[in-house]
């Protein structure tokens, strides 16, 4: 491995999951992220069914990309696209899973049609194309934002585990102090930004 | 022109054809036969997914009921009517549950020992030497159970909770959630129960909250049908003897034995 490819490597998944974190600096995928990380265990399952949806999701809409829609000019069709191969291939990966690992299926199962068409899947898609990325940095960039969502769901629904401990003011209790916390969540990962310089 | 318009929808309507064939293949090789006894339960169940059963939602219960892991009357709100019908399905008879209500046996009178500023749970409020009530006994009154009500049906009325039996599906949720253990079953349509718990001796009760059972014994004397006994300072009815005639209630000097009714 060449040293300009371990750079990319480093470049790709590090800007993912820290400097360009999809939920808490691109906004993408708020919904499950704070849907879903009321508690720890599901956050955790949560943020695994999200790295393996945006994985498989950059891969088949690379290829989309690349063998179906560039040839014939049809770039503009790409939101539309996208949406259907990523819907289509997640549905089949689910039956495939009920069948044959039952047990990955009970843990991860009920959170795969919940994020089979969110902003966040569709938006690593769109990212993968505006940033030319080919099919295997694709993958890397789609397992790395997944793994980003999950660091900022798991630390959040951490958080709000504590927050349920503490005296919070009446009219603050629930959505709107974890929206603050969120928001100070991230405040703090713009700090990230400035460590490729 | 044509050529332009043609080809994108072909393109499309090509994804869309494939995924929708493969998936139509995918759904016959990958199928997953379940047991439909599940499905039947299932539909039988409240879907109030309380907990009460023991397992966390109804869809788990009903499948453990099928398996034949669980017995089939622990469904609490579907009552016995659920009971008997799961029967009917799984082709076993079902022991079928006592009516009860659930009561919250307390009603305070006490002053405090000491002024809390924790935080406002009972929970919380109890580590601190017992609560702030010179009851250790008592009920705390920051309405644990009102929050852990999936059903609305406490509200805390003079310190403590007041269960309407009209809302209360009886899943113990709350009876889980007190730390003084105060909200429990009584069994039967209608009859009486003993609404205090205090094991302190008659002279520490008395003197720390005025609703309190002094264990005289007056009740025990009173019962003709040995259903009501004293037992560690405070009175406690056996609910499989007790033919409601109500003598204790009229002799009890601190009037702690109480009525209720399953209808209100």
């Amino acid at each position: 491995m060449s040293g300009d490819t371990f750079k990319l490597i480093i470049y790709i998944s590090f800007g993912a999951i820290l400097m360009n974190n999809f939920v808490l600096t691109n906004f993408l995928g708020i919904c499950p992220f704070l849907g879903v990380s009321k508690k720890l265990n599901s956050a955790v399952g949560m943020g695994l069914a999200v790295i393996f949806v945006m994985t498989i999701a950059s891969v088949v809409t690379n290829l989309t990309n690349t063998y179906l829609l560039i040839p014939n000019n049809l770039e503009y069709l790409q939101t539309l696209a996208f949406i259907l191969v990523i819907a289509g291939f997640v549905q089949f990966i689910e039956m495939f899973m009920k069948k044959v690992i039952p047990p990955l299926y009970k843990s991860l199962g009920i959170y795969l049609p919940l994020i089979t068409t969110n902003c966040a899947v569709l938006g690593v898609a769109l990212l993968n194309v505006q940033n030319e990325y080919n099919l295997w940095q694709s993958a890397l960039y789609g397992a790395s934002a997944g793994a980003g969502f999950m660091l900022a769901t798991i630390i959040f629904a951490g958080i709000r585990e504590g927050l349920d401990l503490n005296d919070v003011p009446k009219y603050f209790k629930g959505l709107p102090i974890a929206l603050i916390t969120a928001a100070f969540l991230s405040m703090a990962f713009t700090g990230f930004k400035g460590i490729f310089g | 022109m044509l050529k332009e318009i043609l080809i994108p929808i072909a393109i499309l309507g090509g994804i869309g054809l494939f995924f929708g064939i493969a998936l139509t293949i995918a759904g016959r090789v990958f199928e997953v036969k379940k047991d439909e006894r599940v499905e039947k339960i299932r539909q039988i169940l409240p879907g109030a997914n309380c907990g009460a059963c023991g397992y966390s939602g109804c869809d788990l219960y009903a499948q453990a009921v099928a398996e034949g892991k669980a017995e089939g009357n622990l469904c609490i709100p579907g009552t016995n009517v659920t009971a008997v019908k799961i029967g009917e399905i799984l082709g076993i008879e079902v022991e079928t549950q006592k009516t009860r209500v659930m009561r919250a046996l307390c009603c305070p009178d006490v002053s405090k020992k000491f002024e809390y500023s924790g935080i406002k749970t009972c929970e919380a409020a109890n580590l601190a030497y017992k609560g702030e009530n010179t009851c250790n006994y008592s009920c705390l009154g920051y309405g644990d159970c009102v929050v852990v009500c999936p059903h609305d049906a406490i509200m805390m009325k003079n310190g403590a909770p007041i269960i309407d039996p009209m809302l209360c599906t009886e899943c113990g949720l709350c009876a889980k959630a007190c730390p003084k253990n105060l909200i429990q079953y009584v069994i039967g349509e209608c009859g009486y129960f003993v609404a205090c718990v205090s094991e302190d001796n008659g002279k520490t009760t008395n003197r720390n909250c005025k609703n309190g059972c002094i264990a005289c014994k007056l009740c025990e004397k009173a019962c003709e049908d040995d259903a009501i006994h004293v037992v560690n300072n405070v009175a406690i009815i056996d609910y499989d003897k007790c033919t409601k005639c109500g003598k204790c209630y009229d002799v009890c000097p601190k009037k702690i034995i109480k009525k209720f009714c399953s209808s209100y």
